[in-house]
């Protein structure tokens, strides 16, 4: 179960946003209230929000920060000839 | 007239006889001239029947006609014959072949001017042409018709035209030529599909320098353009259309964020997979940063959508070339946390990756960068324990999908999962030790690991220097005790791996795993545990004879006492023949073990391998598979071990009487009187005695019946009468000697 993902918000939300998000859950009826209630549950406790904190959400930005995406400097024209090396007698 | 008549009948016979033989035409020409001088009705439905039967021939002919002209490529004769065919005929069939040879003729016309167009230099409308005479024609040879249509709208510029007509061509699964494959390429290109004008060029073999260079040039514009795509999706991450912050944390909810991701996972598969093909085909170097970040930014949008499968082909799959332990190379304990994560997550939703899972879980959770990233405003002043139960709470998280794991593989034989969940028990307890001995010492954090972490990523050494440097002599420093500790360096030596199987009670594969040589103390600890663990499972299974693997025992006892406590009750228990046996022969190979040794005595093998012994002589003795004297040579055996086994003592004194007994009886029976004396008055059991004296009462039970003569009777009567007076002279069986003597007028004996 991904808490966040059924209430649909991230983590770094308040409480207030964690009790507002599940009316939200409730009206949009994507889930159960009984997951919608276990995830509000969840999100509450400020332990296993932190286990959820670790669990549900990927970190690729130390990665991407470390990554140069500098483009080359020379990029050729876009344009290129036609070549008739290729073409058939008629 | 009468000649008139007989004239009429000859040619009506004739105009029959051409009817039979199918000749209708001359047929209907005799029966004509009947009719002109008889006007009979039946002459003209025949004149009418041969009239129709000719045409049919005819039309025949004509199809027939047709069809040589068509084998000549003469559609417009053949055409012609067909028309007059069907004039005769009406036949719908014939209508429809000459509609397609009016086409196909109308397209010869149109592909001929097609081709003089094309030849001006006017390729627009030599395109038109060919598409003209393309829909015109219905035979073979449509697709170079398509072809050169393509051609010609590459010549005259109309690139996205082109491309769909190269398209449809490839559609028909027809080949293009060499023409049309450069020509398509080109048009790609122009439109900005290099990375598709490459492949395309691909089925192009030639060595033209002109073309190569060509080629080189297009791969160059589809680097560009890759970068160019990875900075506007970029861009387009930070910020979406009504311009929300959509990066990372900073998105409002999952949602919006997989809505800007949308086709991204497409557009940056296609842009990894460019970058591949742009260093495998043509060698672009520089090229690795730009895979990476395509593969990031892939796994991340992968992750928003839940596919974490997909995700889990990206990294674990060896194939690929940035497995995770490549990256784990490259990337150190930055990316541990994302393993433990994606494996997780795997193994919650589908029951895979269990594995990585036990082999990342613990290692990312006890991390320092992850211990950061346990933290939380609302742990106030107590934040380490907090800390610790937010690393709990992760620990019984993962606990849950193993429980939830072996309930879907309970019963189907899934050894590798019972084995995954014996090493996840194992290194959960591991790792808590590890990390209390590095306590929080940076230069060592990255020593947390599990065991199988450290020899994956060779770290088992330092581990091990660092069991060593918490060990006083006796090993318990830091560890419980000295098994404790020589247990937790065994899993990160050599013999680990043995000792993983061992947990999971595959005790062949523990022991066929054993290094030769033990090269340190975990080592050596690590072979007499699973030598010792194996003896102890032949002895209960039978697998093969034990005494072996039991050498092991006595320097394994003086670690780890407990195994020999256990091992002695066991063997207490035991009452079955086989399985006393089989003990007799463990405990007896560790005795003789620490004797050769020399070891600190083990009392308490040596007292149970006495009272085995006994007990199996006994059970063997009452099965009569043993006699008498081997019992009582065993027993002595076992008094030898344990002069203080009552039971073999009690044993033996029954053994001895019931011995002496069947040599007096032996005595007895041979009449040898004066040795069956002896031995009931040397006896130290008054059981030897009872049983002289029951003999001898026996005996004179029947001397009433016996068919002596008196005086025989009475030197019987006296010679047991002083034989048991010399076992006994206060036995009242003497008074009764005497009464039968005086019986029989014997003098009684004084």
């Amino acid at each position: 179960m991904n808490p966040y993902k059924i209430l649909n918000i991230n983590s770094n939300v308040t409480k207030a946003d964690i009790i507002l998000s599940v009316t939200t859950a409730m009206r949009a009826r994507k889930y159960s209230a009984d997951k919608i209630a276990r995830a509000q549950k969840e999100l509450l406790n400020p332990i296993s929000k932190a286990a959820h904190d670790f669990i549900q959400f990927l970190d690729i930005e130390p990665f991407l920060k470390a990554i140069d995406l500098t483009p080359p400097k020379q990029t050729p024209s876009r344009a290129i000839e036609r070549l008739s090396l290729f073409d058939e007698k008629m | 007239m009468k000649k008139s008549v007989s004239k009429s009948g000859a040619m009506l016979a004739k105009a029959e006889k051409f009817m039979k033989r199918g000749n209708y035409l001359f047929a209907q020409k005799e029966f004509a001239k009947v009719y002109k001088n008889n006007k009979d009705s039946v002459i003209a439905a025949k004149i009418e029947h041969c009239r129709q039967e000719a045409a049919k021939l005819k039309a025949k002919d004509l199809v027939k006609r047709a069809r040589k002209y068509l084998k000549k490529n003469k559609k417009l004769a053949a055409c012609r014959c067909f028309e007059e065919a069907y004039a005769i005929t009406g036949e719908k069939w014939l209508a429809e072949r000459i509609g397609e040879l009016t086409e196909a003729a109308a397209g010869n016309d149109v592909e001929s001017a097609a081709r003089q167009h094309e030849a001006k230099g006017d390729y627009s409308k030599a395109a038109k042409l060919y598409e003209q005479s393309y829909n015109l024609n219905s035979e073979t040879g449509r697709s170079l018709l398509k072809q050169r249509q393509a051609a010609c709208l590459v010549k005259s510029e109309q690139y996205e035209q082109a491309i769909e007509c190269y398209d449809l061509i490839l559609e028909g699964m027809n080949a293009p030529t060499l023409e049309s494959a450069y020509n398509y390429g080109f048009a790609l290109s122009h439109q900005g599909r290099h990375f598709r004008c490459l492949k395309i060029w691909g089925l192009i073999v030639s060595g033209e320098k002109a073309f190569l260079k060509q080629k080189e040039t297009v791969a160059r514009l589809l680097e560009a353009d890759i970068y160019k795509l990875l900075l506007l999706s970029d861009a387009h991450l930070q910020e979406n259309v009504v311009g929300m912050p959509l990066k990372g944390e900073d998105a409002k909810t999952p949602d919006d964020k997989a809505k800007s991701l949308h086709n991204y996972p497409h557009d940056l598969a296609a842009a990894y997979e460019a970058s591949c093909y742009l260093q495998s085909d043509f060698g672009f170097k520089g090229l690795d940063q730009l895979k990476t970040y395509c593969q990031w930014r892939l796994i991340e949008s992968l992750w928003v959508e839940e596919q974490y499968e997909t995700i889990a082909d990206l990294i674990f799959n060896p194939n690929v070339s940035n497995r995770s332990a490549a990256l784990l190379e490259t990337w150190g304990p930055t990316i541990l946390a994302n393993l433990a994560r994606l494996s997780y997550k795997c193994a919650q939703t589908s029951g895979r990756q269990l594995t990585e899972l036990a082999l990342y879980w613990f290692t990312a959770l006890y991390h320092p960068t992850t211990w950061r990233l346990f933290s939380n405003p609302d742990f106030n002043n107590d934040e380490f324990e907090k800390k610790t139960e937010v690393r709990l709470k992760l620990i019984s998280m993962a606990d849950a999908i193993w429980s939830h794991a072996g309930r879907n593989h309970a019963g189907n034989g899934s050894q590798s999962s019972d084995e995954a969940k014996s090493f996840w028990d194992i290194e959960k307890q591991l790792i808590a030790d590890i990390d209390s001995l590095v306590n929080g010492r940076k230069k060592m954090v990255h020593l947390v690991c599990t065991p199988r972490f450290a020899i994956h990523f060779g770290v088992a050494d330092q581990v091990l220097e660092l069991i060593r440097s918490a060990n006083d002599s006796q090993g318990v420093r830091y560890f419980k005790n000295r098994e404790h500790y020589l247990e937790s360096g065994s899993y990160y030596s050599a013999v680990g791996k043995s000792l993983y199987y061992l947990k999971a009670q595959a005790y062949k594969k523990a022991l066929d795993n054993l290094p030769e040589n033990s090269q340190n103390e975990f080592e050596k600890y690590g072979i007499l545990k699973v030598r010792y663990t194996y003896g102890l499972y032949c002895l209960e299974t039978g697998a093969e004879p034990p005494g072996r693997y039991f050498d092991s025992g006595p320097a394994l006892f003086a670690i780890a006492p407990h195994y020999e406590t256990e091992l002695v009750k066991k063997a207490e228990e035991a009452n079955e023949l086989d399985q006393m046996t089989l003990y007799e022969e463990a405990l007896n190979g560790i005795y003789t073990q620490a004797l050769k040794e020399k070891s600190e005595p083990l009392v308490q093998i040596q007292k149970v391998l006495s009272l085995v012994m006994s007990r199996r002589a006994l059970e063997m003795f009452n099965k009569d598979m043993m006699n008498n004297k081997t019992l009582s040579i065993t027993l002595k055996k076992a008094l030898k071990l344990n002069p203080q086994n009552e039971f073999a003592r009690g044993l033996l004194e029954e053994t001895k009487a019931d011995l002496e007994i069947l040599e007096m009886e032996k005595a007895l029976n041979r009449f040898k009187m004066h040795k069956a004396c002896k031995i009931a008055v040397e006896s130290d059991y008054p059981k030897v005695t009872e049983a002289f004296f029951e003999y001898m009462e026996y005996g004179l039970k029947g001397i009433h019946e016996s068919s002596h003569d008196t005086s025989q009777k009475l030197l019987i009567l006296n010679e047991t009468y002083d034989w048991c007076a010399w076992v006994d002279d206060k036995h009242p069986i003497l008074d009764e000697i005497e009464i039968l003597i005086e019986e029989f007028g014997g003098e009684v004996p004084q």
